[in-house]
């Protein structure tokens, strides 16, 4: 079934094309969920939510961009809306936590994608979501001081400091090398 | 194993991480999404079953037995249940006013209701009549002579006592208790006999008068202890709050071949299956490449799409009636089970399976065209069991009504595949592929299953919920995937006693 096929179904609120649309993009939504949410069961509910949303206003997608995209656009502004519901925003930050705190042994260590993910999840909540939402959901500051309801600055300056402790993270736990400085040139005496 | 990390490329670094990752969410969301846009599942299956047993047990309960009514506590009834199990025999009966022969009086022991007696006649005492006779509480009863009077509460779970000539049985409810005496004119101090008779009391009576031979009156003595024992007895009604019982169902006796009945059943059930990772194998170093997808931290039930289907199990077994309440049983059936894998069609690609064999890891290359996750359309598959089990097992009666009785039952399955269509996975959990020579062909099944049985036409039907269980996979140990399968079913059978 492609793509438009399922729109059109899921206009017409056919369960199946729900369901295929759900099958298809939920593992990758409910990543982004998980990046944001304290737990795996919160990031099901912002999942649940979500898509919830996503079939209810499929009327208002127009084609205009990537299906994807704008399902994504969806899932991330509800799990920002259940982390203010929360207040989630307010937790206070351990730092101790955060850098020590272990990744699940069992994790094989080819699962890069699958640690970095959980590196991510160990910064406090703040800096995490300017995390995602900068680097990898692609907003821009402006938008994510709108989003959060912040100053456009404390999300710069939240955003440099949660990339600090995640590079300090991912060096700790050998997913990246520790940046070298360059060495200098050495010129010799004449 | 290190990323050549460079600042500059933090973003891009992480953003191409986070859109590798997968996650796999447990069914309940979906579920609870269908269930917000659809509304909640109904199970029509499940309700039509559950009317229409209502309804059968209700028009049988109706037209079979439209004039007695159900125990209001048959626990009440037990004690009597158990003490009728013993019987004291005594043998006056009255001939006629006043005179009395013998003739088998059967009493039940320990406290039984006693009749209210007339002695201008017969003086028949049932105990248990039917609770649908009426009865007068305050009935005054006298004799021919009109010097026999009793205004007293007479105890309850008597009946009215009919006048009865001699030799005259009564079979209430299979506890019957004549009680004849000679009435030589003292009758008006006996006044109307009502109570209760011990054990005991009726033990000696029934000695002492069996004593003096079969075809001999009933000394005057005798009767006068048996008034005064009925008399004293009648004070301590233990019956004094059962008013409304009626009689308990009258039992049935268990000997010889009367304990076998022959059983035939259907039942009707849905398939789940549910997949567990073996520890066995995970734990086994030498399993790396094993079937455990090690770069996806869900279990393997997350990667598949269940759909339960209608299965359907029928069987006869023999049942031997072991005590009242037990029973053992064993037979022959035959179990269909089947259940829906969502899938989708895909190109064909290659699929690897690792198999744990003895002598080491074992890996087999396949090309698959079913994918779990997508493909260019969806397709619905089926895993299909035909299996012959012997049950073994038994019955244990719970609980009772006059008409009803309900059990809860167990049993072990000791089944065989005859034949398969089974779906296992590929190692990445992404590819379905069929292996049938790791199909399990012995397997044991357990079985669970609570129901109420009735009698109708002549035969007993019995009905109720079943769960059924494998024990062990549906896969040899080699297959690193345990999976099972629980059905849960709606048992329909009839019982047939053996002559």
């Amino acid at each position: 079934m492609n793509e438009d096929l399922i729109i059109e179904g899921c206009l017409n609120n056919s369960p199946v094309a729900q369901r295929e649309l759900y099958n298809r993009y939920s593992p990758k939504m409910l990543s982004v969920c998980y990046r944001f949410a304290p737990s795996r069961e919160d990031a099901e509910d912002m999942l649940q939510e979500g898509f919830i949303k996503v079939f209810s206003q499929i009327h208002t997608f127009q084609n205009k961009g990537a299906f994807e995209g704008w399902i994504r656009r969806i899932i991330v502004h509800t799990c920002i809306n259940v982390l203010k519901r929360n207040k989630k925003f307010n937790d206070n930050v351990d730092m101790e936590y955060a850098m020590h705190a272990s990744v699940r042994e069992t994790i094989p260590s080819i699962m890069q994608a699958k640690q970095v993910v959980e590196c991510i999840r160990l910064l406090p909540v703040g800096y995490r979501t300017v995390i995602n939402l900068y680097a990898i959901e692609g907003y821009s500051h402006r938008e994510i001081s709108e989003i959060m309801d912040i100053e456009e600055s404390t999300s710069r300056s939240q955003y440099t400091r949660a990339k600090a402790m995640l590079e300090q993270i991912l060096v700790k736990r050998r997913i990246i090398d520790k940046k070298e400085p360059k060495p200098e040139l050495v010129v010799a005496a004449m | 194993m290190n990323h050549p990390f460079d600042l500059d490329n933090f973003e891009s670094f992480l953003s191409e991480q986070a859109d590798q990752h997968r996650m796999y969410a447990s069914d309940g969301v979906w579920r609870k999404i269908q269930d917000r846009l659809h509304g909640k599942d109904r199970w029509p299956a499940l309700t039509f079953g559950a009317i229409l047993t209502t309804s059968v047990i209700a028009v049988v309960l109706t037209f079979t037995y439209p004039q007695k009514r159900l125990y209001n506590s048959p626990a009440d009834f037990s004690s009597v249940s158990s003490i009728s199990q013993s019987v004291a025999r005594v043998s006056p009966v009255v001939q006629s006013k006043g005179q009395y022969t013998q003739s088998p009086v059967v009493a039940p022991v320990a406290l039984l209701p006693v009749e209210t007696v007339n002695y201008a006649d017969a003086a028949v005492v049932e105990i248990g009549a039917p609770a649908d006779q009426p009865f007068d509480i305050n009935a005054s009863i006298s004799d021919e002579n009109g010097n026999l009077e009793n205004n007293a509460s007479l105890p309850v779970g008597m009946q009215q006592v009919e006048e009865n000539k001699a030799g005259r049985a009564l079979t209430g409810s299979g506890q019957l208790t004549e009680i004849a005496f000679e009435n030589n004119g003292k009758g008006n101090n006996a006044g109307n006999h009502s109570g209760l008779m011990s054990a005991s009391n009726i033990n000696a009576l029934a000695a002492e008068v069996e004593s003096s031979g079969n075809s001999i009156k009933a000394d005057e003595a005798t009767q006068d202890k048996v008034v005064s024992m009925n008399e004293s007895i009648s004070r301590n009604n233990f019956f004094a709050s059962t008013m409304a019982y009626g009689p308990r169902k009258p039992g049935k006796s268990i000997s010889g071949k009367n304990r076998w009945s022959l059983q035939l059943y259907a039942t009707p059930s849905i398939s789940y299956r549910y997949m567990l990772e073996d520890d066995k194998f995970t734990d086994d170093p030498t399993a790396a490449n094993g079937p455990l997808a090690p770069y996806l931290t869900n279990p393997a039930s997350d990667f598949v799409q269940h759909k339960p289907k209608l299965g359907l199990e029928i069987g006869s077994a023999f049942i031997y009636q072991l005590t009242d309440n037990f029973r053992v049983k064993t037979g022959l059936q035959a179990n269909y089970r089947q259940f829906g894998i969502h899938a989708y069609a895909t190109s064909a690609q290659r699929a690897m399976l690792t198999l744990n064999r003895e002598n080491g890891i074992d890996s087999i290359i396949r090309y698959s065209s079913i994918s779990t996750q997508s493909g260019y359309k969806t397709m619905d598959l089926s895993s299909n069991f035909l299996q012959i089990a012997i049950p073994i097992g038994f019955d244990m009666k719970v609980a009772d009504t006059r008409s009803v009785d309900f059990y809860v039952s167990a049993a072990g399955q000791f089944t065989y595949q005859v034949a398969s269509s089974y779906y296992i996975l590929s190692d990445d959990y992404k590819n379905y592929l069929k292996q049938p020579d790791i199909d399990r062909k012995f397997n044991i099944n357990t079985a669970v299953e609570a129901f109420a049985s009735f009698e109708a036409g002549g035969i007993t039907w019995q009905a109720g919920p079943q769960i059924r269980y494998q024990l062990l996979p549906g896969s040899k140990d080699v297959y690193p995937i345990r999976e099972h399968l629980i059905d849960y079913g709606f048992k329909v059978g009839v019982v047939k006693k053996l002559k």
